[in-house]
């Protein structure tokens, strides 16, 4: 059963090497995955050009500007004068409730 | 090293964790979460639990520690709440069928992406169409996708925020890559017809964008 479900990973169609494409972004493939998308891309063309795609797409949204980006890049987020004053005030009616009773 | 439980004089004016944390944990929100008045609100939704549950926090860890897990917390109930209203699961809707024929082929190969934007003009419009086809993406794709990718969540958290398990994530992460490239692929590259179908198709020039053109 093993030895059949193994082979199988070695003759897979493009959805299954589009699927190890993209796990091969958030993980590390086991040699026999590596291996069975290596050998799919060998033989098909539209498979490389996916493969590629995926990087490209990678490369792009890591670069978008700060508002798309979100997160980890240069331009710091800051929290509006607004909203500060808003928690702050928030804050402080959770005070007086408390104090109150 | 246990101190004893924090008095309200050791944590200090709320007023100041406002303006001490507000940024930071801003930051972490707005990596997490699909925009900014969403990641305010949570924000400020952490500093209110925080202040109720003061005499809870116990020293053992830092006090941005401690807010950051409880901003975690509220993250992961947002998309709890989220994820209730997403009705569809990922069982009964294949969303990239459509991609692959009945052999697990492709429908429409993938080209070959030969011009990836160079001018700072040219990526503020491919900005524009990614962010487009980001938008029609299923939700539940958007959000993989965007925590993976936008967030730079690792697997092990993005799944606990989405609420599904790693394996989900990866189906989920997968559907989004597909759809995406192939929204980018006729949006953005344009593909050059190839009528023998050998699957090497090219694409020229990145800026026309010839919408709903594929047939």
């Amino acid at each position: 059963m093993k030895h059949r479900s193994q082979l199988s990973v070695w003759n897979i169609d493009c959805r299954g090497a589009s699927q190890l494409a993209s796990d091969s972004l958030d993980r590390d493939l086991k040699p026999s995955e590596r291996l069975a998308l290596r050998i799919h891309q060998l033989i098909c063309p539209p498979c490389r050009h996916l493969v590629a795609q995926f990087q490209v797409i990678r490369r792009a949204v890591a670069s978008l500007p700060g508002p798309w980006r979100r997160g980890e890049n240069q331009d710091s987020v800051e929290l509006s004068a607004e909203r500060r004053a808003a928690i702050k005030k928030v804050l402080q009616e959770a005070r007086s409730a408390e104090e109150e009773r | 090293m246990t101190e004893p439980p924090a008095s309200d004089a050791d944590l200090g004016d709320p007023d100041q964790w406002v303006d001490r944390y507000g940024d930071a944990l801003l930051q972490y929100a707005v990596g997490r979460v699909g925009d900014r008045e969403t990641a305010e609100d949570l924000v400020q939704e952490t500093f209110l639990a925080a202040f109720k549950a003061r005499r809870d926090f116990d020293h053992r860890a830092a006090f941005s520690t401690w807010l950051i897990a409880i901003l975690r917390r509220k993250i992961i109930d947002h998309y709890r709440k989220d994820a209730r209203t997403l009705a569809t699961t990922d069982a009964k809707l294949d969303e990239v069928a459509p991609m692959f024929d009945h052999t697990g082929h492709w429908a429409v190969p993938p080209a070959n992406w030969r011009s990836t934007p160079a001018s700072q003009a040219e990526n503020t419009e491919f900005w524009q169409v990614v962010r487009r086809c980001l938008a029609d993406l299923p939700r539940h794709l958007a959000q993989a996708f965007e925590l993976r990718e936008l967030g730079m969540a690792s697997v092990q958290e993005a799944s606990e925020i989405a609420g599904i398990t790693p394996r989900n994530l990866s189906v989920r992460l997968h559907r989004s890559r597909i759809l995406l490239r192939s929204c980018l692929e006729r949006k953005w590259f344009a593909v050059e017809p190839n009528s023998d179908g050998d699957g090497n198709a090219e694409v020229r020039g990145g800026r026309s964008v010839t919408e709903g053109s594929q047939s």
